[in-house]
């Protein structure tokens, strides 16, 4: 019995003490040194054409400066990102473009969290970016979407993207006169036309034109929302001074293409001819749309 | 004599009860859950590691009381560590840091015995002891880092913090909790009398920090291990010296 015990209790420790040993081992510190933190926030600019339909991306690239404030030597954006300051949980960056010969500058305010770590003895400390929102509200920009929160060197997609929109509807009505050749008529005639204006505004959308047999004038008329209609005038200077009319239905709406802001939307419902309509003959729909890629939405023609 | 040891563990993980059809459980005489003994004991390891390395000093203790198969289980322990950048380490000696922590720690939780007694006719734990628990732990501490900023914005010579310049920060917290659980096993074995010898092998998890400012991750949280890590796997090793109850 008593032989019993003793080998009972040494195979107990037996085993204990090797597990010791193997514990020894275990418990070392080991050091991983890789980290993938970076204080520079990746970004990209995006330049979008707002358009009904789609809002497609442009090519060109504006060239960007960032500065940071107090400093005045700038720094080259392309192709890294933000450079987020180490040192507090909010950056304040300059942003300077320049689109068509135009300089813009932004001033955009980023706001994140920093998480330090000791890595290891011999790896040193580490400073985690993360939880990055952004304050757009001094600039220009159309849209920001905060893709990737947190800042890393090896992040599948990007942190920032910014969009900056170019818009193509507008709310002007292009409205062409054709003064169709007169094949029986062997003398070309000529319209001198003194001006053209609307029902919306006091200026005189064109003055002092001609409208030559076989060609045509197109004049850009500005509407607005709080009317549905806009009557046009042509003043010709004939034998005697001729106005004709003609009136314009549109309707207003908004539109919004993704990551641009809204714009309003005019659409060409109905033109007819006015009180004194005089020479002004057939009009025909040409684009119901008024955007900037529709050179005429109207046509009306002159006897 | 391995064949004895394996049956001894393999009755106690599947619960079966080794008990000869003669021989009566000790504890049915005592009661199942009768306090039979009680154990204090100290981290035989956290000395070693006090005495060998001058920036740490961690002393942990425990104390349990045997309930018939179980122990009601109680630790305690504090610690304290500094690490500074190594200087003769190029990669540090750009980026020197220094690092501080003190607090302390506290467990709660029970065992249960796997191991029958030499006779098979009971699993009283108030020798030797093959185990299995649980644990609630919490620390607090208060932390603080030295370093330096780095911007990775090169300049033309490939040199880091070309926009943001170098500054030196000391992030702290003076009070910063962790909670997490545990599960242990390990063995208990008599060395002479009343001293025992054990380990424990203890998976933590389910960690959570308590309130201070979260910035900044605890190297190590004291009786946790490494505080960047969400599980951690650690090894105790105890001098027991236990205090018989009933026989």
């Amino acid at each position: 019995m008593k032989h019993n015990a003793f080998w009972y209790r040494k195979n107990h420790l037996g085993v204990l003490i090797a597990l010791i040993f193997f514990g020894l081992a275990a418990c070392e510190e080991e050091a991983d040194c890789t980290t993938d933190s970076t204080n520079v926030a990746s970004v990209e600019f995006t330049k979008l054409i707002s358009n009904e339909g789609s809002n497609s991306e442009e090519d060109i690239a504006d060239d960007i400066l960032i500065f940071k404030p107090g400093n005045d030597t700038p720094f080259q954006l392309t192709p890294t990102g933000f450079p987020l300051d180490p040192a507090s949980n909010s950056t304040t960056l300059y942003i300077f473009r320049e689109i068509d010969n135009t300089s813009t500058i932004d001033t955009i305010v980023l706001n994140y969290q920093r998480e330090q770590t000791l890595i290891s003895p011999d790896c040193g400390p580490d400073q985690r970016f993360f939880g990055i929102s952004i304050d757009t509200s001094q600039t220009t920009f159309d849209s920001v979407w905060v893709r990737n929160a947190e800042v890393a060197s090896v992040a599948e997609t990007v942190n920032l993207r910014i969009f900056t929109c170019r818009y193509e509807m507008t709310n002007v009505f292009q409205l062409r006169f054709n003064y169709p050749q007169d094949e029986d008529d062997e003398v070309t005639d000529t319209i001198f036309v003194r001006r053209v204006y609307s029902s919306i505004g006091k200026e005189d959308l064109l003055q002092n034109d001609t409208i030559p047999e076989g060609g045509g004038l197109t004049v850009a008329v500005p509407v607005t929302m709080d009317s549905q209609k806009v009557q046009v005038f042509l003043e010709t200077e004939e034998e005697n001074s001729m106005t004709y009319d003609l009136e314009a239905f549109y309707q207003q709406d908004t539109f919004q293409a993704a990551h641009c802001l809204a714009q309003d939307r005019y659409r060409l419902d109905s033109v007819r001819l006015g009180i004194n309509p005089g020479r002004l003959d057939t009009i025909a729909i040409e684009n119901e749309t008024f955007n900037l890629n529709n050179p005429i939405n109207a046509e009306v023609t002159i006897e | 004599m391995r064949k004895l040891l394996l049956s001894n563990v393999l009755a106690g993980i599947l619960g079966l009860t080794l008990v000869n059809a003669q021989a009566v459980d000790s504890l049915d005489e005592v009661g199942k859950y009768e306090p039979l003994a009680l154990h204090v004991g100290v981290s035989v390891n956290n000395i070693i590691r006090t005495v060998l390395r001058p920036d740490d000093t961690n002393y942990s203790f425990q104390a349990d009381v045997v309930l018939g198969r179980y122990l009601m289980v109680a630790e305690y322990g504090w610690a304290e560590l500094s690490r500074a950048s190594d200087l003769e380490s190029i990669d540090i000696a750009e980026n020197p840091f220094q690092y501080s922590s003190r607090g302390s720690f506290f467990r709660i939780g029970p065992d249960v015995n796997l191991l029958t007694n030499q006779a098979k006719t009971s699993f009283r734990a108030d020798e030797d002891i093959i185990f299995f628990g649980l644990r609630f732990a919490r620390a607090q501490l208060s932390h603080d880092l030295t370093f330096v900023t780095r911007d990775d914005i090169t300049d033309t010579n490939g040199n880091n913090n070309a926009f943001w310049p170098q500054q030196q920060l000391m992030a702290q917290n003076n009070s910063q909790a962790a909670i997490w659980f545990e599960m242990t096993a390990g063995m208990k074995v008599q060395l002479y009398r009343n001293i025992f010898l054990g380990y424990n092998l203890r998976f933590k998890f389910a960690r959570n920090f308590l309130g201070g400012d979260p910035s900044l991750v605890p190297y190590e949280i004291p009786g946790y291990g490494f505080g960047s890590q969400d599980e951690q796997f650690r090894f105790d090793y105890y001098l027991f010296y236990r205090i018989p109850i009933k026989r």
